[in-house]
């Protein structure tokens, strides 16, 4: 997906040097040519991609997160059945699998992972930091008041501290015109914070569109369970939650995003308690 | 839910919304210099408050754009960040009609690419020629924006020495202003004729 951002903008900046320029140190575009395109011209969906994780057309397909609906028709107050259509496929994705989005798609979550292993290694070095928390239910919060202070002031005021839009956004602007948005300092500052004083807290505690997602994944099938017969409540797993969950407890509600990474804790004692499966009954 | 947990989530999560309220307001009052004209949006937009509601910021106009175009804008203000727009001083807009077909929110309504339908529905703009630096009616032939024009003799046509004579029926694409070779401009695209004043007032 990244891929073919970078790619299609680095086309787009090709045209307009009036040449080709070479994609550096893109080993995922390499491989794909060698399987499928001419080694000189990679033939990476050519044309056929456009947009970024925010909103994007693929072939015919036009795709766009469900926060950009929602934030759009409540602002403006008006329907789109076009912007409407083009939110089905992550609309079901989303009932189907709850909050995925967010472990397996959202660049940001990369990044919050990370920071959530320095401070791990901090800790084991000696070093702990001030904790800082908000209450549990803030993103559901904030989703309502921005959306209502947007349809009060007409501009969308909800997504501006967004990531996947901030990237989509960034990733633009550095290839095509170079300069850094200042959306990406945002993050970048607000990466520096969560690394000192509150790990993994946007994604916990603040983002509109985790907000969104654990709202229409009440009712998603597919889900994390705990096997009562595997498991000795040995405990190993809670810490690996970046959510604060319990999943010794087996207790998986809506804000779990599919991550695994309790599952990989559990394996860890060689017990597989924990399963990724499909339940139909919540 | 308790009532206290109630009162605490509501508390944090107005913080950061009145942040971005008042950093918006802020940064659109006080900050910023204030523009005296609205910036000019691609073909099909629609009216500018409207326009600022519902569009998403994706960028995905200006990444169709064949022309580069679009612009957009990226400061510290959240109200127009993100937006499209260019210059027709820098360069026009060839009325593709691309930006607007592949917008999925609606704040760039589509238009086919047939010309009568451009003609009829595109109005970024009108172009204004100021007759007092224009080259035709000082002495000198130009015409240059007469020629620049996709539609000419229908949105723009050329008067006697080619001085030229824009129409009702002129979408606002900007090309002539990017043709003009007189310089400041003697012809640019206004939103509105009081708007012609302003843009004088800067030269």
């Amino acid at each position: 997906m990244v891929a073919l951002v970078y790619y299609n903008l680095y086309e787009k900046k090709a045209g307009q040097i009036g040449s080709e320029i070479e994609i550096e140190n893109s080993k995922v575009l390499t491989a794909y040519d060698y399987v499928f395109g001419d080694e000189n011209k990679p033939m990476l969906f050519q044309g056929d991609f456009e947009g970024g994780l925010w909103s994007f057309r693929f072939f015919a397909l036009s795709i766009s997160d469900p926060l950009s609906f929602v934030v759009s028709t409540v602002t403006a107050l008006e329907f789109n059945l076009t912007m409407f259509l083009s939110i089905l496929i992550p609309l079901g994705l989303v009932l189907l699998f709850g909050r995925f989005f967010c472990a397996w798609i959202c660049p940001y979550s990369l990044f919050a992972e990370l920071g959530n292993s320095i401070r791990k290694i901090l800790a084991k070095i000696g070093i702990e930091y001030f904790r800082f928390d908000l209450p549990k239910r803030t993103p559901l919060f904030y989703l309502i008041i921005s959306l209502l202070l947007s349809a009060i002031i007409s501009i969308p005021i909800t997504t501006l501290i967004y990531p996947p839009r901030i990237f989509t956004e960034a990733i633009y602007h550095l290839i095509l015109s170079g300069i850094i948005t200042s959306g990406l300092i945002f993050v970048i500052f607000l990466w520096l914070g969560e690394v000192i004083f509150a790990p993994h807290l946007f994604c916990r505690r603040l983002c509109p569109g985790g907000a969104l997602f654990s709202l229409l994944g009440k009712w998603r099938i597919w889900k994390i369970q705990k096997i009562e017969s595997q498991c000795d409540s040995c405990g190993v797993c809670n810490p690996a939650c970046p959510y604060d969950l319990n999943p010794s407890a087996g207790y998986f509600p809506s804000e779990c995003d599919n991550c695994s990474l309790c599952i990989d804790a559990c394996k860890h004692n060689n017990r597989n308690a924990l399963k990724n499966v499909v339940r139909f009954k919540v | 839910m308790k009532k206290r947990d109630f009162i605490k989530s509501l508390v944090a999560a107005l913080i950061p919304s009145a942040i971005l309220v008042g950093g918006s307001w802020f940064s659109f009052t006080k900050l910023l210099p204030k523009r005296k004209t609205s910036p000019f949006r691609p073909p099909g937009a629609l009216a500018e408050s409207e326009f600022l509601s519902k569009c998403i910021r994706c960028r995905r106009c200006g990444q169709v754009c064949p022309n580069e175009t679009i612009k957009y804008f990226d400061t510290l203000d959240p109200v127009m960040s993100g937006t499209p727009f260019f210059v027709p001083r820098e360069k026009g807009c060839i009325l593709c009609m691309k930006c607007n077909n592949t917008c999925p929110s609606g704040a760039l309504e589509p238009i086919s690419e047939n010309p009568d339908a451009i003609l009829s529905k595109v109005k970024i703009g009108k172009a204004v020629v100021d007759k007092n630096i224009c080259n035709s009616f000082n002495g000198f032939v130009c015409g240059v924006c007469v020629f620049a024009c996709p539609y000419t003799n229908i949105a723009i046509w050329g008067d006697t020495w080619e001085q030229p004579v824009v129409t009702d029926k002129c979408v606002g694409c900007g090309l002539c202003e990017q043709a003009c070779i007189h310089y400041p401009q003697a012809i640019r695209v206004v939103h509105t004729v009081e708007e012609q004043e302003v843009t004088i007032e800067k030269i």
